[in-house]
């Protein structure tokens, strides 16, 4: 009857909510955990949101499977997967570790009708996998980002840039593609041939150095709204052309700076521009940087040739500055002129680089002194990254007291010839944890000594929301170990390095860890008995790298025999035991059995 | 004379502070843990280390630092001062290893082979240092860079078109020679994943490249 058809046309919860109302209500909510919160309610919500749900990051694609991936989120838009542990980047993880993508690109293709944005990172993606791609959703993919992948030459890539028409984000960042993988620069020439969209490309710190320049141009001509481009090395005045095409143009990286200075008088930069990050340059690129100085909003020089001065000198001019990403030769001198000048600075990094007498300045070196004008003078800092080589607990007391926006901080204490002023750094560290209460991520490394067990407990007891940590040579014993593992509600993902922890202990904390989901580490204390095997439990797969003999380039280039140490990695997984093992990774279980 | 001291005097220490009366801080710091003695001999400058328990020589029962080979930058007043009791000449039992180092005197009450093994481990752990660049442990891109760095310096044309960026400190732009040999290593061997190299103490895991 009539009223028994509306009843079933507005069909609502036992609130009396027509479901169309929340239907409408859920495009609104955006984030991950609202959404995975909200799908809890009840069935009905849980429905609605599987069919509305636009992307989804999986953090380790060996959790769960392609299939079950569609049959949860049928009508997905965008997917980011990612693989390799994070010491990948450090090149400690085998090549072939695994984390291919091929399985996923077969379901895309089969599958996931409406995916128009792809985020691969840290995985192997082959050049059968990216024509597979081209073939079954070229025209429809618009975002397509291999981000620290491997695996795919630029044959692949030609496929892309001849099907993938609509594309506006080509990302390539740190992607290996070896000398013999790159064939010619054709994939970019069909890029600029066949789209007008383009908006992002990036194919930054990749050895694609047979790019031709003129089709850049071509790309900056027909692509009206490129707004970031990023490249590999390739001398700026052959940019001159493509500059003045990109009038757009709001992000730039890469290139290089090899002629004399007065040959630059012609370059200008777009309008617009930023945000910059010129690689292998120098104090030759002041007269073209200076007078924009003022609008950057974000500036690399990891990859500069700027000692402690030139780095004042130029920050000094940056009043706007968000992003700063550098080496600690910028020195405690550079972090005070940034306090003092960059008082919208937001996130900064610090890697460590070569300190030898001669190369960078001796002086620019970064400790506690231009940390703590740093805590006082930005007071705006949610992300940093550095690399000391000193530190107090009166500086870290400082991040407590004033970085209250601080969400992500890590840490490293580099090994120096002279003795570190303050350690341990106890105190310190809970001071911050203590201050900082917005804190999600935190990466602490130091050396024996640095941080004792009380310390180690502290971190355990002051990090509710902390998601992510590194710890690194902490602590002094398994019991700081075990009383850390009484804390951390929030952590999800656990990595340690060099602790020392028997095989027990990490058992013991893993099983303590409540909402610990992945654990990565590498420098335990092993033991004859399979230990770590009490940390066993049903989706909890444990995989190990024995240790083996890597070849390496030693500091004069000479190949040499290095042992690198063995890796726990242990997750939880909804898809079973992997299948997909190299000769270099093993599952827990077996490993216990070929030791005993 | 049963129990003659072993002084490493390092860069003749003992003859500078003989014009200027210094006096030592109180910080008598009776230690028994080996990891504590680790902890202070990993603080050592390891070249100071080095140089001297190569190349020192024993003179009455002290062993004295001949002057080091290399011109260390390094001249700072944080020299570490090793004493320990001479081998030959112990009595039975623990004797004190006594370690100047930084304006602290640390003390420790150590058998004649743990004294030995102290020192011993002072080398390795020199060795291991100083010589360990351990390129495994740096970020990728960041190798990459410092190798590429490299490579272009060495390419740089012999006939003056340096590129005026390589302004290292005033240092000048010429390629022969005035670059220091190995630049594109430095002697920080850390990084988010460093190997600690002073982790002597566990088994099982060595880290040096050099085996």
């Amino acid at each position: 009857m009539e009223e028994e058809r509306e009843v079933s046309n507005t069909r609502s919860d036992g609130n009396g909510m027509p479901d169309l109302v929340f239907q409408c209500v859920i495009h609104y909510i955006h984030d991950a955990r609202d959404r995975d919160a909200v799908s809890r309610v009840c069935r009905r919500w849980w429905e609605i949101d599987a069919a509305a749900r636009k992307h989804v990051t999986i953090a380790l694609c060996y959790t769960t499977t392609p299939r079950m991936l569609l049959q949860r989120f049928p009508n997905l838009e965008s997917l980011k997967l990612k693989a390799k542990p994070r010491a990948a980047m450090f090149n400690l993880i085998p090549e072939d570790w695994g984390g291919y993508v091929t399985a996923w690109v077969e379901e895309i293709a089969r599958s996931f009708r409406g995916l128009k944005a792809l985020h691969f990172r840290r995985m192997i993606v082959r050049d059968s996998d990216l024509e597979l791609l081209a073939q079954a959703r070229g025209p429809a993919l618009q975002s397509l980002k291999l981000d620290k992948c491997s695996g795919f030459s630029t044959d692949g890539l030609l496929h892309i840039g001849r099907s993938c028409k609509n594309l506006r984000t080509l990302f390539l960042e740190e992607s290996s593609i070896g000398s013999i993988d790159e064939k010619d620069g054709e994939w970019l020439h069909e890029l600029a041939l066949n789209n007008n969209v383009l908006e992002t490309l990036n194919f930054y710190m990749t050895d694609l150095v047979q790019v031709r320049f003129q089709d850049l141009e071509l790309i900056a001509r027909n692509c009206r709204s490129l707004v970031s481009v990023k490249i590999s090395d390739c001398e700026l005045l052959d940019l001159v052309g493509f500059f003045r095409a990109a009038t757009a143009l709001q992000e730039f990286g890469g290139g290089s700076v090899n002629e004399q200075p007065e040959r630059y008088s012609s370059l200008s930069f777009p309008p617009k521009l930023c945000c910059l990050g010129l690689t292998y340059t120098g104090q030759n690129t002041r007269p073209f940087i200076f007078p924009f100085a003022w609008l950057l909003t974000r500036l690399d020089l990891l990859f500069a040739l700027l000692d402690t001065d030139d780095h004042c000198l130029l920050i000094q001019r940056c009043p706007n500055l968000e992003v700063l990403e550098t080496r600690n030769v910028i020195g405690n001198r550079g972090l005070k002129v940034l306090a003092r000048c960059c008082k919208s600075l937001r996130r900064l990094r610090i890697e460590p680089a070569a300190g030898k007498q001669g190369m960078e300045d001796e002086r620019g070196l970064v400790s506690h002194s231009g940390l703590i004008a740093l805590a006082q003078g930005c007071l705006e800092l949610q992300y940093l990254a550095v690399y000391v080589t000193d530190i107090t607990n009166a500086s870290l007391e400082y991040f407590g007291r004033y970085s209250k926006n601080l969400c992500d901080f890590r840490l490293v204490l580099l090994e120096q010839r002279e003795g570190v002023s303050d350690l341990p750094l106890d105190d310190g560290v809970r001071a911050l944890l203590q201050g900082c209460n917005k804190l999600r991520r935190f990466a602490l490394c130091l050396r024996p000594g640095g941080l004792t067990d009380v310390g180690l407990g502290y971190i355990g007891k002051y990090s509710p929301n902390v998601k992510w940590m590194l710890l690194g040579s902490l602590g002094e014993s398994d019991a700081g170990l075990l009383e850390f593992s009484k804390g951390c509600p929030s952590l999800q993902k656990l990595e340690i390095s060099y602790c020392y922890f028997s095989e027990q202990a990490l058992a013991i904390s893993v099983l303590q860890l409540r909402s610990l989901r992945y654990l990565w580490v590498q420098g335990y204390r092993a033991s004859k008995t399979p230990d770590l095997l009490a940390m066993a439990r049903p989706f909890w797969n444990m995989e190990l790298i024995p240790k083996r003999q890597v070849i390496v380039a030693d500091p004069h280039g000479a190949a040499v025999s290095v042992e690198d140490a063995a890796h726990i990695l242990a997750y939880y997984s909804l898809a079973g035991p992997r299948t997909d093992f190299p000769d270099t990774v093993v599952p827990l279980e077996a490993a216990a059995f070929l030791n005993a | 004379m049963s129990r003659s001291a072993v002084e490493l005097d390092f860069f003749r220490m003992e003859k500078e502070s003989a014009g200027k009366p210094q006096p030592p801080k109180n910080l008598f710091d009776r230690r028994r843990s080996l990891r504590d003695i680790q902890s202070v001999i990993s603080k050592m400058n390891p070249e100071i280390l080095k140089s001297v328990i190569a190349t020192g020589s024993v003179e009455n029962g002290n062993l004295l630092a001949s002057k080091p080979k290399t011109d260390e930058p390094f001249l700072s007043p944080a020299l570490p001062l090793l004493s320990a009791p001479a081998f030959g000449n112990c009595v039975s039992g623990t004797t004190p290893l006594t370690i100047f180092y930084k304006g602290t005197i640390s003390v420790f009450d150590v058998s004649r082979n743990k004294a030995e093994n102290i020192l011993k481990l002072a080398e390795e752990n020199v060795s291991k240092t100083v010589d360990s660049d351990l390129p495994l442990t740096r970020r990728k891109s960041l190798e990459r860079f410092l190798q590429k760095r490299k490579e272009r310096l060495t390419m740089a044309s012999p006939y003056g078109n340096c590129p005026t960026d390589y302004a290292f400190s005033g240092e000048k732009k010429s390629p022969y020679g005035n670059w220091p040999a190995d630049y594109a290593f430095s002697s920080e061997k850390k990084s988010l994943y460093g190997n600690c190299p002073t982790d002597y103490s566990f088994s099982g895991v060595k880290n040096s490249w050099r085996h």
